[in-house]
Order: structure tokens, then C-alpha cells, then sequence
């Protein structure tokens, strides 16, 4: 990716400088005013890629207490399609695919740059909105993930893997909430990798290709500032929280009365 | 327009052929409603309304028109800015007949974040809706900032987003402006738009303000007139209804409308608008519903010889779907506008539809209804719309009755 020309015109950087100085161009004043507003390279900090207006990708700061991520990493978009287009998520409908084959084909490119321009110090987060069911005039629903790599591959949080929020958007124009997968708490989203669980419903480790798994590998870890709670330190308050969620489903008329109770007795299990 | 109009096809073309062929690569999104209906024999449909209400109508089997809108968007992320293309053409039909109709694009427009000068801030430039916040039952936006114009959005001030925005008009409408240089009241606008406020948890305040200037000579009052207003919008998540509520109180004097638009070209800026606005979407179970209660007020306009008056509306619309593709909704909405001087406008309406939908929420579409509209309004109604009535149909009556089929669908 090439790096924008700085801009060589006086005259006009001042001009843009004035116009930018204070909360217009979202920077601080004093900045403005003492550099002559040097301008900042987004090129070279690109953390955000938007593809549409509810699909990005972004770089955040990892989540507090989580130990030191294993980025940068290269991937080959390919590769990583493979791999993402395994995740199957619990739905209505049973065992689906997570990512429709259109959707991820033009998430991945994106998806690899983030990764590789990403630091340990950053987390990837993942909003996806596609129509998956139903085509054209179906409502999109969205996946909202985190993403980041760690020494047993690229790991995947998914706190929604249909999240429906498009027909009140447009309807009433209420905007979305959207809230990504975390370490420390567990969402409503249960995804496997070819039907296999990951490590907690939500969380899943998806393997790298082995030139990215070596390096990840080789990358020395850290250990969290703070132990992150596990799924069994989780208990009660983790299942406490996904038996309101899966009730707030069912009170919506989102889920079936079978549904709910299968779904239930699964979570009821894991006491 | 013919050209307009001809486009209009290839433009769908276009688009189904770009969906079909990169299903993710181009946005494709739209309204639309249309259906038939009648009202009595030898009459045409009729809708009731009370006129020159600010707070429009119920809508639910009392929409005569046809309308719909279709949008393509093209969005990337090219070196660090995240582009956005947006096109949107309509068509319009006052009946439901054929001919008579008319299409025009509604939004063209280029917007980009991302730029190395202020990578946190959006920029745009065009024809565009702006800043859009409604009420659905009754067919009306309170904040409505649309037009051709210029502006940037999404700066984080800490804890709020702040927009600024510049609007230009060669007629002096923000919305539907024919923009061919005939008019000789062009107008200038200029809005902040500050939104985001945290006040309390599952809340946030959004303050507009709008300045107008008319930049023209006016006959009557010898000078385009100015304009000043201010928006404040409240919104609340109430999660164990599954929806929420929006809060309006809105003044505007002059030349500046209450939804942060134009308002009334030529009206002096001793006239003064205000107006308050409480609406409250819910959905629990099988049981949706939005519902409204506004009440304003308007000064005397000598320019435009229209008496001071004030308003009031109070209605909703709910649902209960009995299986997830079939639901029963109703609408009841009472209006009246009271003018200085002259009797009180009074309107009831009520609606009652059978309808099929692609789930059971009240906001979900695709809708295939069937519906019957009763209303009962009085004389004073009836004169202050003139000699054709309330309906138009001049038949003197003070009550009615419509049926009809209505589609509508967002996508």
C-alpha cells in the first residue's frame, strides 16, 4: 500500500490548517496550532476498513488483563477463507454455515490486512451484515465479532452471529448497538469449527496456515497482567447471564418454545 | 423528466445486474408502498387529513399515493479512506393511476473518512437525506435536515458527535427541490447537529440548531427573511419493552422550519413555531405498537395570511401477530388544529387490517394488507379545507368509510 504524498503547498496546508484547527477535524487545538497542523498519514494508521455501512473491520485496544496478542501475522486471504468458511453457528434452523460464501470472500482481504498491520497490543473487531437467507429483500443481520491471534491460532469470539436490527433501523430509524465477543464474558452465540465446540460456546481457535502458526509460535507470550476468568471460573453468573438472554429471546418471539428449552437445558449442563 | 424517467428503468437494470453479480460489492436498498382502495361509488378513494398540519397524518389505510424510493451505494476503503457513493431515485403518484407520476433522484452524493487532515472525520458533499429521525405511524420526520449541501459529521467532541453542515437552495425547499435556477427566492442554511449526549444510562440528547437566510428580495416584506431554530431529541432504549422512546421539544421563528429545514420562504421572524412531541415503540412478545402524542403551536403569519394556531395529535398503531406470518393491526389517531378565530378542526380516524408479514414483529416487512378505514370529522374541518372538504370528494359529508390492499416493504 502506497503512503499518500505529503502535501506540498503551504499556503494550502495553512489553509486546511485553520479550517481543521479545533474539534472540526476532531483534533486538539494546541496540536493544530503549534505544528502548522502536520497532517496525520491515515494510510500508514489505518485501523478501520468499512466495506458498508454496517460491515468494518477494526483495529481497538486490546480488551484490560488480556496477555499480549501474537500480531502482527501475514495471512494469505485464501487460506484464512478456508478456515473462516468451516465456523458454523446454532441457529433457528439448526447448524449453519457463519459467514455466507459472498461475505467472506470480500471480508478476507480486509480481514488479513488488519491482522498483519495489527500489534499485540490490539484486538480485531468484526461487524458483518449481510442478506444470508431469503436473498435481495431479506433484513441483513450481523455478526459482530473479536478477533486476535494467540499461540493455538487465530481466535474468534462471536457475541452475535445474527444480530437482527435492521427493520427498526429502517423503520424507525433506532441505531443499532452492536456488541462484539470478549474474553471475560461469554455472549448469546454458539459457533463450532465443522461441528466441532471451541473452547467456550462463543470462542473458537481456528488453525493458521503453518508459515503464520510458526511464526505466532515463535512469538514470545505473555502472561495477562491478571488472570482472565475461564468458562468453569465463569459459573453461575455466566449461565445466569445467557438463561435472561435466551428468556428476552423468547419473550420477543425470536425463538421457538422448543428452542428456548433445548437451548436451556444445554446451558443448564454446563452447571 | 422524460430523461429522468427513462433512466429510471435502466438504472433498476443496473442495479439488479450489479446485485446479481457481486451480491456484497453494491448496496441495494428501498421503500415502497402502493396498493388500491376506494372509498364509495362514484367517487374517487379519499384519505382524511386536517390540512397544513405540521405533525402529519395517520397513515395506516389512509395513504392514497404510491410511493417508492430505490438506493445504490458503493462503499471502500481506498489508502486509508473509507469511501461512500450513494444514489437514490424515486417515483411518486398523488392516486393511484396510472400516468401522472413523477421521478427525480433524491440523493447523489460522495462522503469519505478517513482523510490524513482529520482522519476522524466524515466529509461529504451532495444531495442527500440528513440527520433523519421520524415518526412511522404518522408519516413524518421531526428532524429533517435533507437537501443539497455540504458538511462534516462524526467528530468526536468527548462524550458527543458534533455535525456541521451547509445547505443551499435555489427555491428555498430542502426537500423535492427542483433546483432550476427559475426561482427567485433562493436560500441559504446552515446546521450544527449535535448528537450522542450521554445523559443516562440507555439515553442520549441530540440538540439541532438551524439558521436560515433568505437571499432574495421579497415583495411584501422587501427582503429575504432569516430564520432561527432549535431541536432537542431525546431517546431511551427500554429494553423490557423491547423498544424505545423519543422525546422532542422544537422551536423555529422565521424563515427556519421545526424539523431543522427550510420553512416558510417568506415568513418574517416575528413568527414563531413551537411544538412537543412524545412517541413510544414497543415490542413484547407478539404485542408491537408505536404511539404519538404531539402538541404545538404557530403565531400569525401576515405574509402569508394564515391565522395563529395551535395543534394537537394523539394516536397509535399496534400489533398482535397470531402466527409468525399473520398478524392483526389496528390504528387510532384523533388530530385537531384550533386557529384564531375560527372553530376547532376535529378528526378521528381508526384502521383495521388483516395483514401477512415476513415475521411477527411490528416493524418486520415485507406487508400484504387488506384494510378498513372509518373517520368522523366535523364542519369546521370541512370549510377550512374548502370547497371540495376534507376529502376532497365535496360531498358535504362529516364521516366516511375506505377499504383497499396496501404492499409495503423496506429492504
Amino acid at each position: 500500500m502506497e503512503e499518500a504524498s505529503p502535501m506540498k503547498r503551504p499556503m494550502l496546508r495553512m489553509a486546511l490548517g485553520l479550517l481543521c484547527a479545533g474539534v472540526l477535524c476532531g483534533l486538539p487545538a494546541a496540536r493544530a496550532a503549534d505544528t502548522g497542523a502536520a497532517p496525520v498519514r491515515a494510510d500508514s494508521k489505518q485501523r478501520q476498513w468499512r466495506l458498508h455501512d454496517f460491515t468494518r473491520i477494526e483495529l481497538v485496544p486490546r480488551e484490560p488483563g488480556a496477555p499480549d496478542n501474537l500480531q502482527p501475522v501475514q495471512l494469505q486471504a485464501e487460506a484464512l477463507r478456508q478456515q473462516l468458511a468451516l465456523l458454523q453457528y446454532s441457529g433457528r434452523s439448526g447448524s449453519q454455515a457463519l459467514f455466507a460464501s459472498d461475505e467472506l470472500a470480500e471480508l478476507v482481504g480486509p480481514l488479513a490486512q488488519a491482522l498483519e498491520r495489527a500489534g499485540p497490543a490490539d484486538d480485531v473487531l468484526l461487524l458483518s451484515t449481510a442478506r444470508r437467507e431469503g436473498g435481495l429483500l431479506a433484513p441483513p443481520t450481523a455478526i459482530t465479532a473479536r478477533l486476535f491471534v494467540q499461540r493455538d491460532g487465530l481466535e474468534l469470539i462471536v457475541h452475535d452471529a445474527r444480530f437482527e436490527f435492521y427493520e427498526a433501523y429502517r423503520g424507525a430509524q433506532i441505531q443499532p448497538h452492536f456488541v462484539f465477543g470478549s474474553r471475560a464474558a461469554a455472549g448469546p452465540a454458539s459457533i463450532a469449527v465443522s461441528g466441532t465446540p471451541g473452547r467456550r460456546a462463543d470462542w473458537v481457535s481456528i488453525a493458521l496456515p503453518s508459515a503464520a502458526a510458526a511464526a505466532a509460535a515463535a512469538a514470545p507470550a505473555t502472561m495477562p497482567s491478571k488472570p482472565l476468568p475461564t468458562d468453569n471460573a465463569q459459573g453461575s453468573d455466566d449461565i445466569e447471564r445467557r438463561l435472561e438472554t435466551l428468556k428476552r429471546l423468547r419473550e420477543k418471539g425470536l425463538i421457538t418454545e422448543d428452542e428456548y428449552q433445548q437451548k436451556r437445558r444445554d446451558i443448564l449442563q454446563r452447571l | 423528466m422524460k430523461t429522468i424517467r427513462s433512466a429510471v428503468p435502466h438504472a433498476l437494470a443496473l442495479a439488479a445486474a450489479l446485485v446479481a453479480s457481486q451480491a456484497q460489492a453494491v448496496d441495494f436498498d428501498g421503500y415502497l408502498r402502493t396498493g388500491p382502495g376506494a372509498t364509495s361509488k362514484d367517487s374517487a378513494r379519499a384519505c382524511y387529513n386536517l390540512g397544513s398540519l405540521g405533525g402529519g397524518h395517520y397513515r395506516l389505510g389512509n395513504e392514497c399515493d404510491f410511493y417508492g424510493e430505490f438506493g445504490l451505494a458503493q462503499t471502500g476503503t481506498t489508502e486509508g479512506v473509507a469511501w461512500k457513493a450513494k444514489v437514490m431515485f424515486n417515483e411518486y403518484n398523488g392516486g393511484t393511476d396510472v400516468g401522472g407520476s413523477s421521478s427525480s433522484f433524491e440523493q447523489m452524493y460522495v462522503e469519505g473518512k478517513g482523510f490524513d487532515i482529520a482522519p476522524g472525520t466524515n466529509f461529504w458533499i451532495g444531495k442527500r437525506f440528513y440527520g433523519r429521525k421520524d415518526v412511522h405511524i404518522l408519516d413524518t420526520f421531526f428532524v429533517r435536515m435533507d437537501g443539497v449541501g455540504a458538511g462534516a459529521d462524526q467528530i468526536d467532541l468527548g462524550g458527543a458527535k458534533l455535525g456541521v453542515a451547509y445547505f443551499s437552495s435555489d427555491s428555498f425547499k430542502g426537500f423535492g427541490d427542483p433546483g432550476n435556477g427559475a426561482s427567485k427566492s433562493p436560500g441559504n442554511r446552515f446546521n450544527v447537529d449535535v448528537s450522542e449526549i450521554g445523559l443516562n444510562p440507555g439515553g442520549a440528547l441530540r440538540v439541532t440548531g438551524t439558521v436560515t437566510q433568505g437571499n432574495y428580495d421579497n415583495v411584501t416584506a422587501g427582503k429575504g427573511t432569516s430564520g432561527f431554530g432549535l431541536s432537542l431529541q431525546h431517546t431511551q432504549d427500554i429494553a423490557s419493552l423491547g423498544g424505545g422512546n423519543t422525546l422532542w421539544l422544537q422551536y423555529a421563528q422565521g424563515s427556519a422550519g421545526l424539523d431543522g429545514n427550510f420553512g416558510t420562504a417568506n415568513a418574517e421572524s416575528s413568527v414563531k413555531k413551537v411544538r412537543l412531541v412524545e412517541s413510544l415503540a414497543w415490542q413484547v412478545g407478539e404485542f408491537g405498537g408505536q404511539a404519538v402524542a404531539l402538541i404545538g403551536q404557530q403565531d400569525k403569519d401576515d405574509i402569508n395570511a394564515t391565522a395563529k394556531f395551535k395543534e394537537l395529535s394523539i394516536g397509535g398503531r399496534a400489533s398482535y401477530a397470531l402466527t409468525k406470518n399473520f398478524k392483526l393491526v389496528g390504528e387510532l389517531g384523533y388530530m385537531q388544529k384550533k386557529p384564531d378565530g375560527s372553530d376547532t378542526q376535529k378528526l378521528t380516524k381508526f384502521t383495521f387490517a388483516p395483514t401477512l408479514s415476513a415475521g411477527p414483529g411490528f416493524w418486520s416487512r415485507p406487508e400484504l394488507r387488506l384494510y378498513v378505514t372509518t373517520a368522523k370529522w366535523n364542519e369546521a374541518a370541512n370549510t377550512a379545507s374548502g370547497l371540495g372538504g376534507l376529502t376532497g370528494l365535496g360531498n358535504g359529508k362529516t364521516s366516511g368509510t375506505s377499504y383497499g390492499a396496501q404492499a409495503e416493504i423496506w429492504f
